[in-house]
């Protein structure tokens, strides 16, 4: 039984000590969140391997103290009551101490950027089975190169350059430093935007746009991914993020 | 004198043969019946007439037992096929078009023709005799709600749809493949899952034995009651919901259209204000299935048994208002995600009020470490495993970046699988002995287990990890990423260590039937009873 426990333990251990040991599994450490999403990862993770560890030492140690034939005293539990008090509140500080770390930075994450900062927006448009970016203005990075065109058909009025459409790995180029509004839709059905090493999610409903702000602050290439079902190709929805200095 | 009479009609000895069936003109031939001799509960099976026809809550609990492991044998096939094709990189199995087809229907099968018959099945065998009753309330009704599932399932497995098990629409609506049939099945499904919950809310509050007070009926009921009352509030808004899905498809209406008023983003409101709490109907009966097993196996009364029952009303509350925290990144608004974020944590408190009540029921007991024994641990670490990677995941921010991935898939399969399928997994051995009057092979059911156990320890683990690391659910292929491999690879060996347990636990059944040893003491198989009371037929929590 103890053996058990012990596999099941170390297992445990060994899983989480994984996701501790590689640097910025949850996020990359490389836009403005990332590093505090980091930290209540972190956070959440040590806590739960506390507990984990807690119950299921508890666990082991109830199994063998009272295995069925030792001849250990059975004492019945008094005060039953005051130790369902006990752990109910305990459990209910542990909720209210995460859900106090987490407000904070869902409300800055969701916030809209305050009025003496600027900020450019870029549309992302979801297709079956692309991405397609609209900007405000040329990309700095890449105005000489033909990646990015004049949209002849003028879909959004204040987009008047966007990249190809249904090409295979769009790339989408931000500035390091800069805030964007990325203003997220889709024309057919639901996808979602997800730059994984930016810890940047958000949904692409047709029909709705969903703004949300992103500041990278480390230069790179991150890839985007799709990350709601979609379609047969849903996997091969990929495109890459050029963060240029 | 009077008083006395009432007394004696209220003890348990007099209580199976109570003024209660006199009274009920309906039940006046089943109390004059004789009771059945203990030869072995599959007797119907052997006879077409019985097979279809019969009202008796045992046999048509063992008809949703075989009906469940058999899909469970199929879509766990699914699932298998699944992890075949993520074992490496690249397409191994199956081509792009095949793949979503796959993940949908054992999505779908596992949840609505597996769990659910699996909770009825138990719910009914279970049910009627502990608390007294002869039978369920409605025995036709439950006879008819059995039979609703075969052609519900019918049209599920004829759709073969691929559109996820979630159906967001516009895609289930513009693109979905043949959705209509797997619309049809699933409004079967939840037809008779909502019979089944009338009639087990009808069966314990009106045909409990005298004496038995709600206060009193043990915790399994109580799971069933409270999954039942889940199961009355919500279902009708799935159907709804599917019934609207089907006429967008059908007759052209846009209630879920991009094109319409409310968009499709209502879908996703009124399909997880089902799904939330469809989830707490799979996971209710399991807890209460922990409940009877740890304080039997234990030889010890239930820890703090009306914490137990008001923690799982206050996980039926809660559980119908959380469903928002499914829909964190599809941009509701700040003060939705604020709203859901705090009930969602909430449901933490009076789940671990049930964790350290299960730990201290164990507490001063004697403890037999028997096979249903060590599936009910399955479930506490499944459970706890479920339970911490599901708070980590409802930190918004974290959300943020594992939504949408394995991390969430290795979240529910810890909860689901690691937790209720083996909870339950326990009650088929705890009652193997009672059914059919033959022992298992013991050790086939500890190699059962242990592959079950290392088996989903190590594919729930490594699929938390990969999601971590940010590979999205529903990926076909993962070229990109050989990183992930090792960890697809590790989910892969323990699916497959389950499976091989799941396919030793029907050898398992099937040889034990046939020549398995006969059992003594068809009450007490297990020899539980020396120095406790006997709690099965007379529970007194």
């Amino acid at each position: 039984m103890r053996k058990r426990m012990m596999i099941s333990t170390s297992m445990f251990a060994s899983a989480i000590g994984f996701l501790l040991s590689t640097n910025g599994t949850v996020a990359g450490g490389s836009s403005e969140y990332s590093s505090s999403i980091e930290f209540l990862f972190l956070a959440g993770m040590v806590v739960s391997i506390g507990l984990g560890l807690f119950v299921l030492i508890m666990l082991a140690y109830l199994l063998f103290r009272y295995r069925e034939n030792t001849s250990v005293v059975r004492k019945k539990i008094k005060n039953e009551m005051k130790l369902e008090i006990a752990w109910t509140l305990i459990a209910l500080v542990l909720v209210g101490v995460a859900f106090v770390l987490t407000v904070p930075v869902l409300s800055e994450i969701v916030s809209p950027p305050g009025t003496d900062e600027t900020y450019e927006m870029v549309m992302i448009e979801g297709h079956q089975f692309s991405w397609q970016f609209y900007y405000e203005s040329v990309p700095a990075y890449n105005q000489t190169s033909g990646d990015i065109e004049v949209d002849s058909s003028n879909k959004y009025p204040g987009f008047p350059y966007q990249s190809r459409p249904d090409e295979i790995n769009p790339k989408l180029y931000l500035q390091v430093g800069k805030t964007y509004l990325l203003n997220v839709t889709s024309v057919d059905v639901i996808h979602s935007f997800y730059v994984y090493d930016l810890s940047f999610k958000i949904d692409a409903v047709p029909g709705t746009f969903n703004v949300f702000k992103l500041k990278i602050l480390k230069a790179g290439e991150y890839e985007i991914k799709c990350a709601e079902y979609c379609g047969f190709n849903h996997y091969g929805m990929y495109g890459t993020l050029i963060a240029y200095e | 004198m009077a008083c006395m009479a009432r007394s004696l009609l209220m003890s348990e000895k007099y209580a199976q043969f109570n003024v209660y069936y006199l009274i009920d003109w309906r039940c006046n031939v089943l109390a004059t019946a004789k009771m059945p001799q203990f030869t072995s509960d599959l007797a119907f099976l052997k006879n077409f007439r019985t097979l279809l026809g019969t009202t008796n809550h045992k046999e048509i609990g063992i008809l949703y037992f075989i009906f469940s492991l058999v899909n469970f044998l199929l879509a766990g096939t699914f699932a298998l096929i699944i992890r075949m094709e993520l074992f490496q990189p690249g397409q191994q199995f199956v081509d792009s078009s095949t793949y979503p087809t796959l993940f949908t229907m054992h999505g779908t099968l596992m949840i609505f023709f597996v769990i659910f018959p699996l909770n009825a099945a138990f719910g009914n065998y279970l049910v009627p005799t502990l608390v007294g009753a002869r039978d369920m309330y409605w025995p036709r009704w439950n006879n008819a709600a059995f039979w609703m599932l075969i052609p519900g399932a019918f049209f599920v497995y004829l759709s073969m749809t691929n559109i996820g098990w979630t159906a967001y629409p516009p895609f289930s609506i513009v693109q979905g493949k043949d959705v209509e049939f797997w619309v049809v099945g699933l409004l079967l499904a939840g037809t008779s899952s909502l019979i089944a919950s009338f009639n087990f809310l009808m069966t314990v509050f009106f045909m409990r034995k005298p004496g038995l007070s709600l206060s009193k009926v043990d915790l399994f009921t109580w799971s069933i009651i409270i999954t039942s009352l889940i199961q009355t509030f919500a279902t009708p808004i799935i159907t709804t919901a599917l019934v609207l899905l089907l006429a967008d498809r059908v007759l052209g209406t846009t209630f879920f259209a991009v094109s319409g008023v409310a968009g499709p983003v209502l879908w996703q409101h009124v399909f997880w204000a089902y799904s939330h709490p469809a989830v707490y109907i799979m996971i209710l009966p399991a807890m209460g299935v922990t409940s009877l097993l740890i304080s039997k196996f234990s030889r010890n009364e239930i820890f703090g048994y009306q914490s137990m029952v008001a923690s799982m009303a206050g996980i039926a509350l809660l559980g119908m208002s959380v469903w928002g925290h499914h829909m964190y990144t599809v941009g509701v608004g700040a003060q939705v995600d604020y709203f859901f974020t705090f009930l969602t944590f909430l449901i933490a408190v009076p789940s671990g009020i049930k964790t350290f009540n299960w730990l201290l029921t164990m507490y001063g007991g004697r403890i037999k470490l028997e096979v249903p024994m060590l599936f009910s641990i399955a479930f506490l670490i499944g459970f706890l495993f479920g339970g911490l990677t599901g708070v980590i995941l409802n930190v918004t921010p974290v959300n943020l970046v594992i939504h949408d991935t394995y991390w969430v898939i290795g979240h529910f399969h810890f909860v689901i699988i690691g937790g209720g399928v083996s909870a339950l997994t326990g009650l088929v051995y705890y009652l193997f002995p009672r059914v059919t009057g033959r022992m298992y092979d013991r050790k086939l059911a500890l190699a059962h287990f242990w592959l079950w156990f290392i088996g989903f320890m190590l594919a729930f683990n490594a699929m938390g990890i990969v999601g971590a690391l940010g590979m999205p659910r529903r990926y076909f292929d993962y070229s990109a990423h050989p990183e992930w491999a090792i960890w697809n690879q590790i989910a892969t060996i323990g699916a497959v260590l389950m499976g091989l347990g799941i396919l030793l636990w029907v050898i398992n059944m099937i040889l034990s039937l046939i020549k398995g040893p006969q059992v003594e003491n068809r009450d007490d198989p297990f020899g539980l009873e020396e120095e406790s009371l006997n709690t099965y037929l007379h529970p007194s929590h």
